[in-house]
């Protein structure tokens, strides 16, 4: 599958004539750059497909395409794009599937990157002449980062982010969320720009801690002495294998079925050790924790 | 990198576009307008040099075969001039298909330059570029799409600032000559 610069010039070529629709001999320098980068996305696009399926064939004992089967540079472009042109249908699905139950708890940061943007990436991505391009900026952010994801790729991982993120929070009480985000930020429909399930999660470690029922999202300044004697001086590395354990059985008893939950939350037990290690150092877990008796900014 | 690559493409056609450029010379012939070897590189070597500049890349046929065929009727083109005229021509043709943001096509853009050049430039290649195409583009980078529908034919007139022809004057001419 090697192919030499040269051998995307006449693709770049021919892209051009798309463009200009044959009524230009020439373009800039910045439109050959965009056709060139969209070229190279639908190859790539093409690569981790097939990287996808060698593992695949070797793990099922055949071959999809012929070994023998020799593509140039043209053909796997054409692959290429046809696959990206099923990723958007495929992140379409995603998309109504996830906005069927869809809950944006008032949070205006959340509905106005989900509700109303991602439609409008459906409306406007061009996989033709900018596949790279996914338009938005995602401002709600998700606990694992897109990385340098882009085009429909990165659309794609942010669903899937989101559809985990929301199999988790569709499992509280609207309410008890709502409730949560407001002791963080009373004006926290307009203001609340972080993680909503960061904020649940790390809640619900504090009620198990608690001994409180993990539903209610509540934990009160009283609550602190039970958290800060499981850590006691325990180090950050110490604290953050304490805090696996309980989102690995707060999930297996929750969601024994996905298992995929788990290893996606589990990234953010070294955020939360960190947090809640200096909390105790510096005697303000109260701060870490956002309780029902306890104002911001009081102690 | 890519910059030298799109370079590269356009020296690779080189010598294909000289004998497209030579081979014109039968169609030309008949407006006494011929090219030799000499003229095509030269011409060739200076479209490149205007590419670079414009920072422009140019896929398949060239440019200038399609000028030679709208300017060789011309009437301010003689054979003294005819290389020259081109060169300058088409450096202006990239300069304005940047300026209007590539928003006229090739042909819209000939099709106005040719008419400015045998109307009110009168052959004055300057006059064509900083004045006229610079208002022209001047209007298209603000919004104006008109040239959509005429495909670039009379659309000076709505654009030039200069009083061409003063009625009133000719009728106060003419009124005097006739009762003299």
């Amino acid at each position: 599958m090697e192919y030499n610069v040269e051998d995307l010039l006449p693709i770049v070529e021919k892209l051009s004539r798309e463009y200009t629709s044959n009524e230009s001999s020439s373009v800039s320098y910045e439109t050959a750059r965009m056709l060139m980068r969209a070229v190279l996305y639908c190859i790539d696009a093409y690569k981790s497909e097939k990287s996808c399926e060698s593992v695949e064939e070797r793990e099922s004992g055949y071959e999809l395409f012929s070994v023998n089967e020799k593509l140039n540079a043209e053909m796997i472009y054409r692959r290429g794009y046809d696959r990206v042109v099923a990723k958007v249908i495929q992140a379409k699905e995603l998309y109504n599937a996830i906005i069927d139950q869809f809950q944006d708890f008032h949070c205006r940061n959340c509905h106005d990157t989900i509700i109303e943007g991602i439609p409008q990436f459906f409306l406007r991505y061009d996989p033709r002449f900018k596949p790279y391009d996914h338009i938005l900026t995602l401002d709600y952010p998700t606990i694992k980062s897109l990385d340098t994801l882009c085009g429909v790729d990165a659309i794609d991982r942010y669903l899937r982010n989101i559809k985990t993120e929301w199999s988790f929070l569709n499992v509280f009480d609207p309410k008890c969320v709502e409730a949560l985000l407001e002791r963080i930020i009373p004006d926290y429909k307009n203001l609340f720009l972080d993680n909503i399930s960061n904020a649940v999660l790390l809640t619900g470690i504090g009620c198990i801690l608690a001994g409180k029922p993990v539903g209610m999202l509540e934990l009160q300044k009283n609550d602190m002495e039970l958290i800060g004697s499981f850590f006691g001086d325990a180090s950050e590395e110490k604290a953050e294998e304490k805090i696996r354990m309980l989102i690995s059985k707060l999930f297996r008893s929750g969601f024994p079925e996905n298992a995929e939950l788990e290893e996606y939350f589990l990234t953010t037990s070294k955020e939360y050790a960190v947090r809640i290690v200096n909390g105790i150092k510096n005697n303000a877990l109260a701060g870490v924790f956002d309780l029902t008796d306890i104002t911001i900014g009081m102690s | 990198m890519e910059d030298n690559m799109f370079e590269l493409l356009q020296l690779k056609k080189q010598e294909k576009e000289i004998a497209a450029l030579i081979s014109c010379n039968e169609e030309t012939e008949q407006f006494g307008l011929i090219l030799s070897e000499e003229e095509a590189k030269e011409l060739v070597i200076s479209r490149n040099e205007s590419l670079k500049k414009y920072q422009r890349v140019e896929f398949g046929e060239s440019i200038l075969d399609k000028i030679i065929y709208y300017f060789c009727d011309s009437q301010y083109i003689t054979q003294d001039t005819y290389a020259e005229v081109l060169m300058e021509l088409q450096d202006i043709f990239y300069l304005y298909k940047n300026e209007s943001e590539d928003l006229l096509t090739d042909d819209e853009l000939l099709t106005f330059m040719k008419e400015q050049f045998e109307g009110v430039c009168t052959g004055d290649t300057d006059y064509l570029a900083d004045t006229c195409l610079e208002r022209f583009v001047q209007a298209i980078r603000a919004g104006y799409t008109g040239y959509m529908e005429t495909g670039g034919h009379k659309e000076y007139e709505k654009f030039d600032e200069e009083p061409r022809w003063d009625k009133d004057l000719y009728l106060q001419v003419l009124t005097e000559l006739c009762w003299r």
